[in-house]
């Protein structure tokens, strides 16, 4: 299980090891979303893309 | 200071409302909040700027936020009532609520670093109010637009803009029972249109869009048209520059006037660079947290198919910026503009609790 911390609200957060790159990860206490990533053998989190599009000004 | 209360908030949108302030003429409006934000909101330094901006500031040091909106509103009296908790007028959602939702939440805001609240005129109209305030050098590092994005949404990013005005000139015009005896501007008018799409197709994958909006030729029904005009107006997405959009259409307008034998001329009438906010930037985060606060769900962050104000702002400090309100914008400008009561209300709690977030991760970004 790796440790990372929540790039929002710095909650501590549980991956597990075997996760794979680009499954998501989900903050219990803020709700963001994340991508796992790894580098270099590490994980890491990156922001997951969840942006809508409307019209007008 | 006075406590404001949910009747407080009401009674001031209410207020706001029985004012009739469409574009340059904004002054009721900005009286009433001057006087407010001086005498009742706990503002310490509040003045109009020489176009009739109200700009109030509370507050010292870091970090230096910015909350504005426009006081007017598109011309078109609605009597202002109140029907199953929706507050109809004119301005209601464009954008009278939001700006008022900024006002009441720096009010209660405490320890945030320093606010400059911006009621800004003539939005609606020629962008007086924000040209005025970049002109007077506007020192910030976030800021907030109040027009109505709705609670759960956050809007991160507008598109850029090119507009063109193009005029095709064959020369000569003929009588319309001897078409072969000249070149016809309008039909040159669209075969250029035509090559323009072709040219542009390739970027609307990017998120690009195009359309022509005007067309204007001919002198009279029995000539054939010696000139036509078109304006086509073009969506850029972030991460796309204006510049190569016009440099592009530049070659493809000389290529057909070489090809037809006409004479292509056009003006840029507006330029304005697309504008995203990022979105681990604290302001987006601050405003994420708040209305998870609030509301016990994530937000949506929003991009904007439009052109606004942010884009002319936040290019030009280079500062994280979104726009955020309650209200509905495609109900705006609307004989039935109404915003909900509940959720100018909630409004006034998340942007309250933005501003307690903000000044907590700035500082913890060390900026």
């Amino acid at each position: 299980m790796a440790k990372v911390r929540c790039l929002e609200c710095d909650r501590e957060l549980n991956v597990p090891s075997d996760a794979i790159e680009g499954e998501i990860v989900t903050c219990p206490d803020c709700g963001a979303n994340y991508e796992v990533a790894r580098s270099n053998g590490r994980i890491e989190l990156r922001p997951a893309e969840s942006v809508g599009e409307d019209w007008g000004e | 200071m006075v406590t404001i209360s949910n009747s407080y908030a009401i009674e001031l949108l209410k207020e706001a409302l029985e004012l009739y302030t469409p574009s340059k003429q904004e002054h009721p409006l900005a009286r009433l909040i001057a006087d407010k934000a001086s005498s009742e909101l706990g503002f310490e330094h509040v003045h109009m700027d020489d176009v009739g901006n109200v700009i109030a500031r509370k507050g010292y040091g870091s970090p230096r936020i910015l909350l504005c909106g426009h006081m007017d509103t598109v011309p078109g009296y609605i009597p202002v009532s109140i029907r199953d908790g929706l507050m109809y007028g004119r301005g209601a959602s464009d954008a009278k609520a939001p700006l008022l939702a900024l006002l009441l939440a720096a009010s209660l805001a405490r320890d945030c670093g320093t606010i400059t609240f911006a009621g800004l005129v003539d939005e609606e109209g020629n962008a007086t109010g924000i040209k005025n305030l970049l002109k007077n050098s506007v020192d910030a590092d976030y800021a907030i637009f109040g027009e109505p994005s709705g609670l759960e949404k956050i809007t991160i990013a507008y598109k850029g803009r090119v507009a063109l005005s193009i005029t095709c000139d064959v020369g000569e015009s003929a009588h319309a029972s001897a078409p072969m005896l000249a070149g016809n501007a309008i039909e040159e008018a669209y075969g250029l249109w035509c090559s323009i799409k072709d040219a542009l197709a390739g970027m609307k994958s990017k998120g690009l869009t195009y359309c022509i909006t005007e067309i204007s030729g001919g002198s009279s029904h029995n000539v054939t048209p010696a000139r036509c005009s078109i304006t086509v107006d073009i969506r850029v997405p972030n991460g796309m520059s204006t510049g190569s959009v016009i440099n592009l259409l530049d070659g493809t307008m000389s290529r057909v006037a070489g090809m037809r034998g006409i004479k292509v001329e056009y003006s840029v009438e507006d330029k304005t660079e697309a504008f995203e906010a990022r979105h681990d930037s604290p302001l987006v985060r601050a405003l994420v947290l708040a209305v998870m606060d609030v509301k016990g769900r994530r937000p949506m962050l929003i991009r904007k198919s439009g052109t606004g104000d942010m884009n002319v702002l936040g290019n030009a400090l280079n500062i994280p910026i979104v726009t955020y309100g309650p209200g509905d914008a495609h109900s705006s400008h609307s004989a039935e503009e109404h915003v909900s009561i509940d959720e100018y209300l909630a409004s006034i709690d998340v942007l309250r609790r933005t501003l307690y977030h903000l000044s907590r991760l700035h500082k913890r970004v060390g900026r």
